[in-house]
This record gives C-alpha cells, sequence and structure tokens, in this order.
C-alpha cells in the first residue's frame, strides 16, 4: 500500500535530484537517502547509470574542447556552485517536500487535518441554531431625543400629538369619545 | 540506539499532530459555545403616573423630585395641578416581552392597564411599544378595550414619553414613561 502511494512520488524525486548527485550537489543526508533508494530501485539505478555514462561523456568532450585557461575558470565555477549547495536547505517548498518524502505519515495526518476542518465547518453550519432577527435600531442621532414612531387611538379614541416648546416633552394626548 | 531515536521521534511527531487538531478545532467550539446562550437583552421601566386637573383649592406642594417634570408637563398641559402616585410602579422586561402596570380608574376595578413591550434594543436607544387598555362593560360583559396603541424610540436614561387623557376623577391621568438599559 505505502509502496503504491509512495514509490512513484519517491523515485519522482529521486530522478530530480540524480543530476545534483553526479555532480557532488546533495549535502550528505540526502546524498545518503538518495543511495540507499537507488540500491533497492533498478529504474533508478539504471536512470543513475545512464547520467554517469553521459557525465563522462561531457567531461570528454569538455577537455577536448576548452582551452586550459576557460577549462580552468569553468571547474572553479562548477566549485563555487558545489559549495554553495551543500549548505543546509532553507525552509520553503523544497524543504516541506522533502519532509513529506521523509515522514510519509504526514500525508495521511494533512488529510486528517483538512478532513475534520471540512467536517467541523459542515456540521457548524448545519447545526448552529437559527439565529433571531436582528434588533438593533437604525443609526440615531447624537442629540438624544425621543421618536414616536407609529400611533393609532382605539375604537372609541383618538389620538393628539404635541410636545413641549423645547422639543423635550413628545405627548400623545387620548380623546375619549363621548359614550350612548 | 537509532531505532530507539526514531521511536522517541515518532513520539513526538504523534504529539505535535495532536495539537495541529487541537489548534483547529478550538475556533470552531467558541461560535458554538456563543450560538448556544445568546445575551437576553433586558429594558429597566418606569411609568410616573399624575392626576393632572384644575383644582379651585391649591392642592399639596410638589414632590421636589419630580419639580422638574411637572414644570415641563404645565408648560405644555392646560393642568395647574399635577399629583403624582407614589410609589412610581417600575420594572424589567426582555426585549419582545410584556410588562403591565395597573393604571387607576375605569369601568371596572382594576380594568385599566399599561402594557409596555421593548420590542428593539441599541446601545442608547429602546424602542418600546406602548398599549393602554381598558375594560368596560358591555350589555352585562366584560370587554376589554385598547385606548391608545403606539411605538416610540426613546433614548436610554433620556427624555421620556408622556401618554396623557384618559378621564380619572376631576382630571385626567398623565403617564410619563422612560426606560433605561444596561
Amino acid at each position: 500500500m505505502k509502496a503504491l502511494l509512495f514509490g512513484r512520488s519517491e523515485c519522482s524525486t529521486v530522478v530530480q535530484r540524480l543530476g545534483a548527485y553526479v555532480d557532488g550537489q546533495l549535502h550528505d543526508s540526502r546524498q545518503k537517502q538518495l543511495e540507499a533508494h537507488v540500491r533497492d530501485c533498478p529504474r533508478c539505478a539504471a536512470e543513475l547509470q545512464r547520467l554517469l555514462a553521459l557525465r563522462e561523456q561531457m567531461r570528454r568532450n569538455l577537455a577536448v574542447s576548452l582551452p586550459g585557461e576557460d577549462a580552468a575558470r569553468f571547474w572553479d565555477n562548477v566549485e563555487r556552485k558545489i559549495h554553495k549547495a551543500k549548505s543546509p536547505p532553507r525552509w520553503g517548498a523544497d524543504r516541506l517536500r522533502e519532509m513529506f518524502w521523509f515522514y510519509p505519515k504526514l500525508w495521511w495526518a494533512s488529510a486528517a487535518v483538512l478532513g475534520t476542518t471540512v467536517l467541523l465547518f459542515t456540521a457548524d453550519m448545519v447545526l448552529r441554531p437559527s439565529m433571531p432577527p436582528p434588533t438593533s435600531l437604525a443609526p440615531i442621532d447624537a442629540q438624544p431625543r425621543t421618536v414616536i414612531e407609529s400611533v393609532e387611538g382605539g375604537p372609541n379614541s383618538s389620538v393628539v400629538l404635541f410636545s413641549t416648546p423645547d422639543q423635550q416633552l413628545k405627548i400623545i394626548w387620548v380623546l375619549e369619545r363621548e359614550r350612548s | 540506539m537509532t531505532t530507539q531515536r526514531l521511536h522517541i521521534a515518532s513520539g513526538w511527531r504523534g504529539r505535535g499532530l495532536v495539537i495541529v487538531l487541537v489548534l483547529v478545532l478550538v475556533p470552531f467550539l467558541r461560535p458554538i459555545q456563543l450560538a448556544a446562550a445568546p445575551p437576553v437583552a433586558t429594558v429597566t421601566l418606569q411609568a410616573q403616573i399624575f392626576l393632572a386637573s384644575n383644582p379651585n383649592q391649591p392642592g399639596a406642594p410638589p414632590d421636589l423630585r419630580l419639580a422638574s417634570l411637572i414644570a415641563q408637563l404645565r408648560k405644555a398641559l392646560p393642568y395647574s395641578s399635577f399629583q403624582p402616585f407614589l410609589p412610581a410602579p417600575s420594572g424589567r422586561a426582555e426585549v419582545g416581552k410584556v410588562w403591565r402596570t395597573e393604571l387607576p380608574g375605569g369601568e371596572v376595578q382594576k380594568g385599566r392597564v399599561l402594557e409596555l413591550t421593548p420590542t428593539a434594543i441599541d446601545r442608547a436607544a429602546i424602542q418600546i411599544q406602548a398599549r393602554v387598555v381598558q375594560a368596560k362593560i358591555v350589555q352585562g360583559k366584560t370587554v376589554s378595550e385598547t385606548l391608545v396603541n403606539t411605538t416610540v424610540r426613546l433614548q436610554s436614561g433620556g427624555p421620556p414619553v408622556v401618554i396623557g387623557g384618559p378621564a380619572h376623577q376631576n382630571g385626567v391621568l398623565v403617564i410619563v414613561i422612560s426606560a433605561s438599559a444596561p
């Protein structure tokens, strides 16, 4: 099961790094892991052999075509790049990919976290009790005042609205009709 | 030795996963808890009732605590005397719940009632439905009749609204309604 899930991914990563391995650019831990994989994987071993043969062929061609001064400068550059590449990997996509490669259980853990999140979000949406209608009012004036929004009398009464001259008091006056 | 180290490392990874799961769960638990116990908005209501009249002889001097309010009423209403009914009824009501208090007068004993229902509340404004209902006898039966039904918006602890006019004794009732929210 593990081989089915992760074998193809592991080979793919190894193949991507074979070039760096052949050039000696992998740092020690990666180099050891890659060698361990190649020992057990004939396909990757064959790819490694192919790259080694190609490298040997290129080296021969370069030795023939490059003059001594240019060749020296070329190999200086190569060695500088190798030195730079051997520094420990920084955090980023490569480091993350490496973590998932070393610890395959992280795939399961990530899937579990994602699934739980989706499940909880769905449950929260479905089970959350419906909220009561909002009870807040429209924005009010800075000056405190009383507002009569609606008023009606009864079957035997009518109403009159008025206020004090300073508008401080709003008054609803009920006029009872004469009873027969 | 290497196996032991791997075992310890695996244990730490397991604890790490538990921590990650807990961190994912926590934000979901909080809204569910809040939704289970929503806060209940409560309004404090007060109805100061006066008997407004024009007596031939001056009545008792007004209560000093109500002097300012009575002065305002005198400016607006054609009555010289405002005798308060003390103590002023007051109570608390949740939004949507009715608070009732008995009013003096009416054809039927204890048949006149003021009903106040806070219908909405904001930080500083309270919307209230106010009704004055009174019982009367029609063809030998007691029936309830609405005198006035109004919806007002008051500032919490701010100026009141006044409902006046129902007849009582030799004058009329004046009901001064105020509200405050915590």
